[in-house]
């Protein structure tokens, strides 16, 4: 070991680091970008869950919102919203997502707990809650509740999903758009750097063919390979995690169509901006991680600030996996709104990224 | 009747002026060789007139109209410095390709590009595993099988072999009887003797013009490396 040859070594590498102003970049921007997201995120995030109280006759309504305002004063331990409601009401909101669940009063029986079902975390934490909820109302609730007896026996409803939800469910869906936006973005990008350098994307741009036809070309190439994976990584959780699948499988697959679309894109217009292999890599911390984080998936984005929102909705990783949840979890089909809307939300993105990229092929 | 019309082209990379002023005439039909040393603006002319770069200012035209135009893409088939090619697909599937890009989609045509080339039977093997010579010849290939009107070759022979080399000029020749126009740049001058005109270029400006007899003959240089040497240095290098 001759420490002049390590010098001589060392030397070189950051000259020639240094010159590479993007790397050097890079090596800076993606981790603060990273941990002050993680940081805000990690910090804001306790997942806030409201729980419903309501009777299940309206005469009874007043039961409610005095178990409700019991509840409230009583300090429990957990970070659930009480909220007295009416029943009708409160099921469309639990429809609708607004809460997770509902605790249903019924004179002379034990309360009933109905839940939105499609978060496993959640139900777990509710079931658990509503027990307690339940002990504590029959000590200090008179009239229609039961007093003494065996403790009691909470009856539960799903909306969507149901019991044998777990955690790997909740995220499998996830995990699927992820695969399909990351790997069509790293072939598209790699593929395109290369025509790029190789000089054939000249070639192309000084035939006939059109910019729009190239770009086509290319979402149908990676499209066909994006659906094929999805096909195989479907099915292999299927089978081998066991997954429940509660929705049709086919707005799966359309939501994977899409969301290659947008990533074959991204792709073209991210291999503009890169010199080599090296500096596309670059680009994965900031195209996935981000995204994977805002998405809902990890870290639920109930209690946010309003600007992880914000840029949860500019993502377009966040509709896709909104929308496949909904599906696989949710049991949703094409007409209900998270699934629509998420589609709709992936073509416009991939309207405007195919729109930008087209501007990176010019000519002159 | 001229393919290509420069005129006062001038084109700038950041401070470097890479064509300062270049005007020529390519007369249609006729074999035009711009030679010029390393860095001299032989392929940023080649890439202008391809459509690949626009001018800062200065008119240019190809087959009356402005470079670029899809009319004239189509009819145009370019030779890039360095062969661009797929690795992965064979010799036979890039010139298809390309063929078919221009709206080619016979088979033939391809067949005859490679065969032009001499390839015929390398026709499958895929480029990566093709030598550099080869590669050049498959470039070459994928220029001309949409049988282009103009034909724009930079430095088409390098690295391929001298015999090789004066049967591609033979079939140039015959391509340029049929009717194609051929702008060749080289900077190897016994190849320069094959055409019908020279252009000798040097900072992006066209130092002379004529044919090979009228550029001796203007130096009284015996041979064409001679006749460069002297024009070149008549010239003051700018500072
Ligand atoms: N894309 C570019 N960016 C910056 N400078 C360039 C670029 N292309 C060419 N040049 C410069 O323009 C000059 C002419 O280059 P070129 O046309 O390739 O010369 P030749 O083909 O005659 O060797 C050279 O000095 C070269 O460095
Ligand atoms: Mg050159």
């Amino acid at each position: 070991m001759s420490p002049r040859s390590v010098r001589l070594i060392a030397l070189r590498v950051i000259r020639q680091l240094r010159r590479d102003r993007r790397t050097v970049a890079m090596i800076f921007v993606v981790p603060i970008v990273m941990v002050v997201l993680l940081g805000f995120m990690l910090r804001a995030g306790e997942d806030k869950l409201t729980l419903l109280i309501a009777a299940d006759d309206p005469a009874a309504q007043p039961i409610a919102t005095l178990a409700a305002a019991t509840l409230q004063s009583a300090d429990l331990p957990s970070a659930i919203q009480i909220e007295p409601t009416e029943s009708d009401a409160g099921y469309q909101r639990l429809r609708d997502g607004d809460a997770e669940g509902m605790l249903l009063l019924r004179p002379g029986a034990d309360p009933r707990l109905v839940l939105e079902g499609t978060r496993a975390p959640a139900t777990e934490a509710l079931t658990r809650f509503a027990g307690q909820a339940a002990l504590l109302l029959r000590a200090t609730t008179a009239g229609p509740l039961p007093a003494g007896g065996p403790s009691p026996e909470i009856e539960r409803e799903f909306i969507r999903a149901g019991p044998e939800l777990d955690l790997v469910d909740g995220i499998a869906p996830a995990f699927i758009t992820f695969f399909a936006y990351f790997f069509v973005f790293l072939l598209t990008s790699v593929a395109f750097l290369r025509e790029r350098q190789q000089g054939t994307l000249e070639r192309l741009m000084i035939t006939p063919i059109r910019r729009l036809e190239i770009i086509s070309g290319y979402m149908l190439g990676f499209g066909f390979f994006a659906l094929l994976q999805a096909f195989v990584v479907v099915t292999v959780t299927i089978l081998a995690l066991q997954i429940h699948i509660f929705g049709n499988l086919l707005w799966v697959f359309l939501a994977v169509v899409l969301v290659t679309l947008g990533a074959v894109n991204l792709g073209i217009l991210c291999s503009t901006f890169a010199r080599n292999e090296l500096q596309v890599v670059q680009f994965i911390p900031l195209v996935i991680v981000p995204q994977a984080l805002l998405s809902g998936t990890f870290l639920p984005l109930g209690g946010m600030p309003d600007w992880i929102i914000w840029l949860s909705r500019a993502m377009p990783m966040t509709y896709a996996v909104e929308a496949v949840k909904a599906v696989m979890v949710g049991g949703s089909g094409i007409s209900d709104l998270v699934v629509w809307r998420g589609m709709l939300a992936l073509v416009l993105f991939a309207i405007f990224f195919i729109l930008v990229s087209a501007r990176t092929l010019r000519r002159a | 009747m001229d393919a290509v019309a420069l005129t006062d082209i001038v084109k700038t990379f950041g401070r470097l002026r890479a064509l300062d002023g270049l005007s020529l005439n390519i007369r249609a039909g006729t074999i035009y060789g711009i030679l010029g040393s390393n860095g001299a603006g032989k392929t940023t002319m080649i890439r202008l007139i391809a459509g690949l770069l626009a001018a800062d200012s200065g008119e240019a035209r190809v087959l009356d109209d402005p470079p670029g135009r899809p009319a004239v893409l189509a009819r145009t088939g370019y030779m890039p410095q360095t062969p661009a090619l797929y690795e992965e697909l064979t010799v036979h599937e890039n010139v298809a390709f390309f063929a078919a890009c221009y709206g080619r989609r016979d088979p033939a045509a391809a067949d005859s590009a490679v065969e032009f080339v001499g390839l015929s039977d390398r026709s499958d093997s895929q480029v990566r595993t093709l030598s550099g010579g080869m590669r050049q010849r498959v470039s070459l290939a994928c220029a001309i099988a949409h049988d282009p009107a103009i034909l724009l070759l930079d430095e088409p022979t390098v690295g391929v072999d001298p015999a090789l080399r004066v049967q591609l000029w033979g079939r140039f020749r015959d391509m340029a009887a049929r009717g194609a126009t051929i702008l060749v740049s080289s900077h190897i001058m016994d190849e320069a003797e094959r055409c019908d005109t020279l252009g000798l270029i040097l900072n992006g400006r066209l130092l002379a013009e004529g044919s090979v007899a009228e550029i001796r003959a203007r130096t009284g240089a015996a041979d064409l490396e001679g006749a460069f040497l002297a024009l070149a240095g008549s010239v003051d290098e700018p500072a």
